[in-house]
């Protein structure tokens, strides 16, 4: 369990370390401040909009003034998402240095036991490091590493809240089916 | 009296929303709601599949059934919100499932090992 647990932290470690770093690149330049700011505001009257019923301005008018606002925000994030491409390729490869030493420091040992038979697609994840005749059920501590890497990212981007909005991460097709058949 | 009441209204946090009944919530406001009893609800599920040593891939199953259940059920029932005016619920749930099925995964793991390993 102690290994459990050391993986884990330093999966914290580098969860942070990753942060920093986008922070330093990214996060705190002027420029990306601009253009979050923006995001936000345009979201807030995109939402606003899209809330109104009937009024002035109501029908076209009114569905002009959402596509041009949603063409605004898609600008503004794509611009955005050039400026943090830096901070993402800086990030890989610190992330691919952190789990290189991951398996240095644990090759071989079997840090956690799984309570299920891993699909054959994930062994080369759950069994990376192990010996070949390692139980089914063994877990290397690569998996436990990537794991944590995923949960503390996203929870260290949703309390520190340096990056842009989420917006909508998912593609219209996901969220709305029904609308992209119905051709809106 | 109406007036002081919006304004209350206003100065709420999104963590003080959470436990009221039938505010007001902005999208990003009722995402991250979601996001954080979602990670709460896969922690917990976690802890109990692992202290009681259940094992197999159906426990991955119910928890993705449940992940998707029960934020709906605390949005529409508790919260009083129409999934529909902010997008429908993917566009609530956005991605935090996928976080959540890596905490539950972690938690069922952490505490079926200390256990039962």
């Amino acid at each position: 369990m102690s290994k459990f647990v050391s993986v884990l932290a330093f999966s914290l470690i580098a969860s942070g370390i990753s942060e920093a770093i986008s922070y330093a690149l990214v996060y705190r330049t002027d420029q990306f401040q601009h253009l979050k700011q923006k995001i936000i505001q345009n979201e807030l009257k995109l939402e606003e909009e899209k809330q109104v019923v009937g009024g002035s301005g109501s029908g076209k008018h009114r569905q002009r003034r959402i596509e041009s606002l949603e063409a605004m925000l898609s600008a503004a994030r794509s611009k955005a998402g050039g400026l943090q491409l830096r901070s993402t390729v800086m990030v890989g490869v610190m992330q691919l240095l952190f789990i290189y030493v991951v398996n240095l420091f644990f090759r071989g040992q079997i840090v956690a036991t799984l309570p299920f038979e891993p699909l054959s697609m994930f062994r080369s994840l759950t069994h990376r490091g192990l010996p070949e005749d390692s139980p089914s059920n063994a877990c290397s501590a690569t998996f436990v590493f990537v794991l944590g890497g995923l949960v503390f990212k996203s929870m260290l981007d949703r309390c520190l809240q340096l990056g842009l909005p989420k917006g909508s991460s998912l593609p219209k097709w996901v969220t709305n089916p029904e609308d992209v058949i119905a051709g809106k | 009296m109406g007036v002081e009441a919006k304004q209350n209204t206003q100065k709420l946090t999104v963590w003080q929303k959470a436990f009221l009944r039938d505010e007001n919530w902005k999208k990003d406001e009722l995402r991250e709601a979601v996001f954080w009893l979602i990670e709460a609800f896969s922690a917990a599920l976690g802890l109990v599949f692992g202290v009681l040593g259940l094992r197999g891939l159906p426990c991955l199953m119910a928890f993705f059934a449940s992940a998707i259940a029960v934020p709906s059920v605390y949005c529409t029932s508790f919260l009083g919100v129409d999934e529909q005016d902010y997008g429908g619920k993917m566009e609530i749930l956005g991605d935090s499932v996928g976080t959540g099925a890596a905490t539950f995964v972690l938690a069922w793991v952490g505490f079926y090992t200390v256990l039962h390993g």
